[in-house]
């Protein structure tokens, strides 16, 4: 961020400097110039308008500078034509031989306010304004009745020395233009980088949480069937393998973004369990409204004991989500002989209800008031 | 309806084999059920033997149209029908909507041959009869116009949809079956008495007042 900062300032100052150049030169230098030879132009009146209305162009430059913004695209153009239109007026009473003098006082001074309103605009802009404004003197000059031959040739150094480093100093902002970008793109990328580097210490973060959620569980399961110690065929390891497929699938769901967490993360579990043959019959009614958001613990909660029910039913489990805005339940009915062991939950309330036919639990959460 | 008599209905699917079946679960109930006329648009519930059917059976879904049948459903209700709708439609802003409409009651595919004979049998008889999901839907219902419900009420509803046995709820909260059935039913009143002016509001909030279920300062 420090780094876009000091980009911004150093843009910032080349503008102020480009605008300082023309508004000085044409304060200290053409005042000087216009007042000494006011004798010389015929008429007089169209002298003083252009140079008020340089002077508004450099208002206008001054505006944009002092919000600390480039000089916008709409404005930018209006203030070419202006100082154009103030060229060619000042311009006009000029005699020709008089023509790059002194005498001849915008021809020098307008390149300047061109380098303040094309300062953004690509070098190959600001050559434009400048070839455009000799074709229009060499015109202007024409128009007048044209000059002496032998005048044309320091005529021409003149203006190739004035206007070329006009250009120069142009180019020159460019330079500082792409290095003012370059800045801003390398810190941008810094930026990122660093954003992804947090992103992915949260990932590893959460897959450690997950892995150490399954190491008391799945792991003495995956040790026991290795070293041959539990038997596959037996019905109480079968029930456990189906618990632990559960509670992995829901951790695995855990890490997607959806927008209904709760309800996802049920369908991994359920969709575990009709892989082991167990029907499931899903209803839910009311919006996710609140839930959408529960914490993954609660989540967590909600889930493992319908996950328990799926994990040691035989053949059918109803499943439902009731959510309303004060509560969300979550309830599994299954032909499950005895009610499956559950961990203690913390956030939320689990009712069992066991029966000849089946185990029915309902886990409800509340939020706080 | 004289005692003996068999209930009579027209069943309105646009698949022959849920029709095949229904009239199946009708003809094997106890007692059986007589469907009078069956067939894929409503016409079968319009036009003799079927215009005399005590009961119409009526899928939301029907050929050629992406809406639900709300339209045919409030033209049978205003033809003073008992309309019980039977469709694959799950959520419960159908299952309100249809209530609000006039049917008599909501039934989910699901749901099977008990809710269904049971359903039919309490429209010809003129009372109230919730399945599960329909329960669900009175359940988590949050619009504006739902009617009050207690607390026990609501925990009823919610508990019959979770485990659809009126046996486990009754464990549960302590309570008899048949008080279950009372809860039930008196939500089901409270619901018809929310909806529109249909011969289904009159008829049950009427029977619910005979049977004691509610008293009238209660609506």
């Amino acid at each position: 961020m420090a780094e876009r900062a000091s980009a911004e300032r150093l843009l910032g100052g080349a503008r102020a400097t480009v605008l300082l150049i023309a508004v000085t030169v044409q304060v200290c230098l053409c005042t000087l110039q216009l007042l000494g030879n006011r004798a010389r132009y015929h008429p007089w009146w169209p002298e003083p308008a252009a140079y008020g209305g340089l002077l508004l162009v450099a208002a206008g430059c001054g505006y944009f500078l002092a919000r600390g913004r480039a000089v916008p695209r709409w404005a930018s153009r209006a203030g070419v034509v202006l100082t154009f239109g103030a060229s060619v007026l000042a311009t006009l009473p000029v005699a020709p031989a008089d023509y790059l003098s002194p005498e001849h006082w915008t021809f020098g001074l307008i390149g300047w306010y061109a380098l303040a309103l094309l300062f953004d605009r690509p070098p190959r802009v600001l050559g434009g304004f400048l070839g455009v404004h000799v074709v229009l003197t060499a015109s202007t000059l024409v128009l007048a009745g044209g000059v002496a031959a032998g005048r044309l040739a320091p005529m021409a150094i003149t203006a190739i020395s004035t206007l070329g480093f006009q250009l120069a100093v142009g180019l020159a902002a460019g330079l500082i233009r792409r290095i003012a970008a370059r800045a801003g793109e390398a810190a941008e990328a810094r930026e990122r980088a660093s954003t992804a580097e947090t992103i992915a210490e949260r990932i590893h973060q959460d897959h450690r949480e997950r892995y150490d959620a399954l190491l008391g569980t799945t792991v003495p399961l995956l040790r026991g069937l290795a070293d041959g110690s539990l038997d596959p065929a037996d019905e109480d390891v079968t029930r456990r393998c189906a618990t632990e497929a559960a509670r992995m699938r829901r951790l695995f769901a855990e890490g997607d973004d959806v927008p209904d967490r709760l309800i996802h993360e049920l369908a991994a579990v359920i969709d575990a369990a009709e892989r082991n043959g167990v029907s499931v019959q899903l209803a839910v009614r009311g919006e996710p409204g609140a839930s959408a958001e529960l914490p993954k613990e609660v989540r967590r909660e909600l889930i493992d004991p319908v996950a328990a029910v799926l994990a040691s039913s035989g053949s059918a489990v109803r499943v439902t989500v009731v959510r309303t805005p004060e509560r969300v339940r979550v309830s599994a009915l299954g032909d499950v002989p005895a009610m499956p062991e559950v961990p203690e939950p913390m956030q939320v309330r689990v009712y069992r209800l066991a029966t000849a036919s089946g185990t029915w639990v309902e886990a409800v959460w509340q939020p706080a008031n | 309806m004289a005692a003996g008599e068999l209930i009579t209905a027209a069943v309105v699917d646009d698949h022959p084999a849920i029709r095949a079946g229904v009239e199946y679960w009708y003809a094997t109930a106890d007692p059986p059920i007589r469907v009078l006329a069956s067939g894929a648009t409503a016409a079968a519930a319009w036009t003799p033997p079927g215009d005399a059917a005590q009961v119409v059976v009526l899928d939301l879904q029907l050929p050629g149209r992406e809406a639900p049948a709300y339209g045919e459903l409030r033209r049978l209700v205003d033809a003073g029908r008992q309309v019980i709708v039977y469709t694959m439609r799950e959520d419960e802003n159908t299952a309100l909507t249809c209530l609000d409409v006039g049917a008599f009651t909501f039934l989910t595919k699901a749901e099977g041959k008990d809710h269904l004979v049971a359903a039919t049998v309490a429209a010809a008889h003129d009372l109230p009869y919730t399945p599960p999901a329909l329960a669900g839907a009175f359940g988590a219902n949050r619009r504006s116009d739902r009617p009050r419900l207690s607390d026990r009420e609501e925990s009823v509803l919610i508990e019959w949809f979770q485990c659809e046995s009126k046996e486990l709820v009754a464990a549960k909260l302590g309570i008899t079956p048949r008080t279950v059935n009372t809860y039930l039913d008196r939500v089901r009143i409270k619901y018809a008495n929310v909806g529109r002016r249909a011969r289904t509001k009159a008829a049950l909030v009427a029977r619910a007042i005979q049977d004691g279920l509610v008293q009238v300062d209660d609506l």
